[in-house]
């Protein structure tokens, strides 16, 4: 192995170590996955309470993910995310716009704020920086008539505190 | 071919033809070892000498070994008979449940094949709104299982007509032309080895009939699913068998380990000596349980409630291994039939017991997929391919080339397995990678230019060049993601020392994809930038603003 590899490589390895403190959030108490569940369905019901007509709202994905460690990013840390998102169907071609204003009105309401992804054509994301709770529009542009809303929580214990090793 | 002759075929009667063969061939062979007993090796123990008794001695040895040769060139038929009655059975099957098939969704096939329906969409024989697509799957499936029955039909025709001829000119009795024959059928059995071109593995899949693919998947699994150029249903097919396989195999040995040693050995100044029998014993007993676990999990996804839990989006096994650290390659939905397709290659620490994590991922990037345009029929498939030995350590090991020097081969192919079996139009393929395994995509594209129209790579420590343009693809084509708290990478990468620059320096010239706030560990979480990103380029949403 070349020298400076070798030096980097130990940067590298220090960093690594370093990186839960600097986080410091993997360990510490969580809310319980189902108040997260909870949460993430709520935001969904009170972001889709005032659509314009005509629409038609479905569940879409209620299945949350896993976590992952911090030096192993395939391995699961025992932390899960929770999601809800619905599913807005029958939506005019021409009104779109107008849908999606009045989603990211509501969302930011909720104390969500846009981030900054202009970059993004087809969405919108946003943070709800209190709790890192996330929301998102979807299908920005979509030729069907559709667009998806979606919550997703950040990384929680599943009781809510990290189980003993 | 028609309908009507492959459905009103007695198949049966070939079977019959083959067996009662094949009791001829069993009846002369021993008749060439009675000759040989009785007669060849009597002459020979006789006192018998002389120029009559040589002559007679030569002549006799070459009936028997004429006759041995015979009865070999005949078992050749029987085995041609045998093939030939699979088949056309198999051909015969495919036509009946789709005849079947079309009759319970109340359409008509004709004589010629041609499907009619109620047109009225008050009656009630109307078979539904999708009739006509309905009826052109049907109108393929009786197709495809007549040219089934056709391609078995012309081999049996060959080869018959072969051996007839060595019979009727004699040349069967002749020592080369049984070698040649006997080769050619070993041939048949051949499996080409790994490493083969991909289009020249699809070239000798496609030269067989569909029931002698199956008898390949089942007689030899373990070369069929890991075999690039071959189709991914029949990889997962192979692979689920080679997948039970090895679990009853890893239980067994973890059955067979025995009782956990001694920890130590005895006391020596004071201090436990320790018992190197007792680290080796749990060292084999974590690994035999991690890829058991792993097993089961990967299980789940591909049938139990990890594919519910999915939607029932399907999962693809298209390689297995559980030899050192293992390996797997999964796909969600079918590479050869989707619309978008990206393999994503992991880093640091992957092997058969995270790839459980990698398809995550992968159902991660099939949904952002399908949320960039939601309610559009364009499917896309997700591959994580745990298909090399990654490091296991970021020390020594992640610092390294020889793990993706290793890897790039092996990925390069994959990457053109995965268009030569691709069916129909072109699909729009991406090749991402992460942490070390974006130096793995780094040495791939550098080394080998594999057919992909998108490179990402995300949360890179470097990628073995130091330009975009260096990965022999446009530039604008190369995407790269990182998110504001994955600082361990930014500082590695940030030295330039490791695998080149860093691809999120301007100079390197790659696109930049919103990453949002995540740290080096869940780029692909639901509710982040980055995997919608992803998505957007998967789909080929990322390229056009």
């Amino acid at each position: 192995m070349r020298p400076h590899r070798a030096i980097a490589a130990t940067v590298t390895a220090g960093l690594l170590w370093t990186v839960p403190a600097c986080t410091g959030e993997t360990d510490a108490p969580t809310m319980t996955r189902a108040q997260a569940k909870q949460q993430t369905a709520d935001y969904a019901g009170q972001a889709i309470a005032d659509l314009p007509q005509p629409v038609t709202t479905a569940s879409g994905r209620e299945n949350g993910t896993n976590c992952f460690k911090n030096d192993a990013p395939s391995e699961y840390d025992g932390r899960v995310v929770e999601v809800t998102e619905k599913r807005l169907s029958g939506i005019p071609a021409d009104r779109q716009d107008e849908y999606v204003e009045r989603l990211r009105a509501r969302i930011e309401s909720m104390g969500f704020h846009r981030d900054d992804s202009e970059a993004l054509r087809t969405s919108i994301h946003f943070t709800n920086a209190a709790n890192r709770f996330t929301g998102s529009i979807d299908g920005i542009g979509s030729t069907h008539g559709m667009l998806v809303i979606g919550f997703t929580s950040p990384c929680v214990w599943p009781d809510g505190t990290q189980p003993p090793h | 071919m028609d309908i009507a002759t492959l459905r009103n075929a007695d198949i049966n009667g070939i079977t019959t033809a083959g067996a009662a063969y094949d009791a001829l061939v069993t009846a002369l062979g021993r008749h060439a070892e009675s000759w040989q007993h009785e007669v060849a090796d009597r002459l020979g123990a006789a006192q018998w000498t002389g120029t009559a008794a040589e002559n007679a001695t030569a002549e006799i040895q070459a009936i028997g070994t004429e006759l041995r040769l015979a009865a070999q060139e005949l078992s050749f038929v029987s085995r041609a008979l045998a093939e030939a009655a699979e088949g056309f059975a198999a051909a015969q099957a495919h036509l009946v449940n789709a005849l079947d098939d079309a009759e319970k969704q109340k359409f008509t096939v004709a004589p010629d094949g041609r499907i009619t329906w109620d047109a009225e969409p008050t009656s009630a024989n109307h078979p539904g709104d999708r009739a006509e697509e309905t009826a052109k799957e049907l109108g393929r499936r009786i197709t495809a299982a007549l040219n089934e029955a056709a391609h078995a039909d012309s081999e049996i025709a060959q080869r018959l007509n072969h051996l007839a001829r060595n019979a009727n000119s004699g040349t069967g009795l002749d020592a080369a032309t049984v070698r040649k024959d006997r080769e050619a059928f070993a041939a048949r059995e051949a499996v080409p080895p790994a490493g083969t071109d991909p289009e020249a593995v699809k070239r000798w899949w496609d030269s067989l009939t569909e029931a002698q693919q199956q008898r390949f998947v089942l007689n030899h699994p373990d070369r069929v699913g890991n075999l690039d150029g071959i189709p991914a249903v029949a990889r997962d097919q192979a692979n689920r068998i080679n997948l039970a396989r090895s679990k009853q195999d890893l239980q067994a040995r973890l059955d067979r380990l025995g009782p956990e040693p001694e920890q130590f050995l005895g006391w020596a100044k004071g201090e436990p000596i320790p018992n190197p029998d007792y680290v080796a014993w749990h060292r084999r007993q974590q690994d035999l349980q991690e890829k058991l676990t792993a097993i089961a999990a990967i299980e789940d996804r591909l049938t139990g409630d990890g594919a519910e839990s999915r939607d029932g989006t399907p999962a693809y096994l298209l390689g297995y291994d559980t030899e050192g650290n293992g390996r797997a390659i999964v796909s969600v939905n079918n590479p050869d039939t989707a619309d978008n397709v990206v393999t994503l290659v992991p880093g640091t620490t992957s092997r058969l017991a995270t790839a459980i994590g990698d398809v995550d991922k992968a159902d991660e990037m099939v949904r952002a997929a399908d949320r960039t345009d939601p309610g559009s029929p364009r499917t896309t498939a997700a591959i994580a391919w745990v298909g090399y030995d990654a490091p296991q350590n970021i020390f020594p090991e992640a610092s390294t080339d020889a793990y993706a020097e290793n890897a790039e081969e092996d990925l390069a192919r994959f990457q053109h397995a995965l268009r030569t079996t691709h069916e129909g139009t072109p699909s729009h393929n991406t090749l991402m990678g992460h942490s070390y395994g974006s130096v793995v995509v780094g040495f791939t594209m550098r080394d080998h230019t594999p057919p992909v129209d998108d490179v990402v790579l995300v949360g890179s420590p470097g990628v073995g060049v130091d330009h975009a343009e260096d990965l022999n693809i446009d530039p604008s084509r190369v995407h790269v993601a990182r998110g504001s708290q994955d600082t361990m990478i930014k500082t590695a990468a940030g030295t330039g020392l490791l695998f080149g620059r860093d691809p999120m320096d301007t100079d390197f010239g790659a696109r930049h994809l919103p990453a949002g706030t995540t740290d080096h560990s869940h780029y692909w979480l639901p509710g982040t930038e980055s995997v919608r990103s992803f998505g957007a380029v998967i789909t080929g949403n990322g390229n056009d603003r």
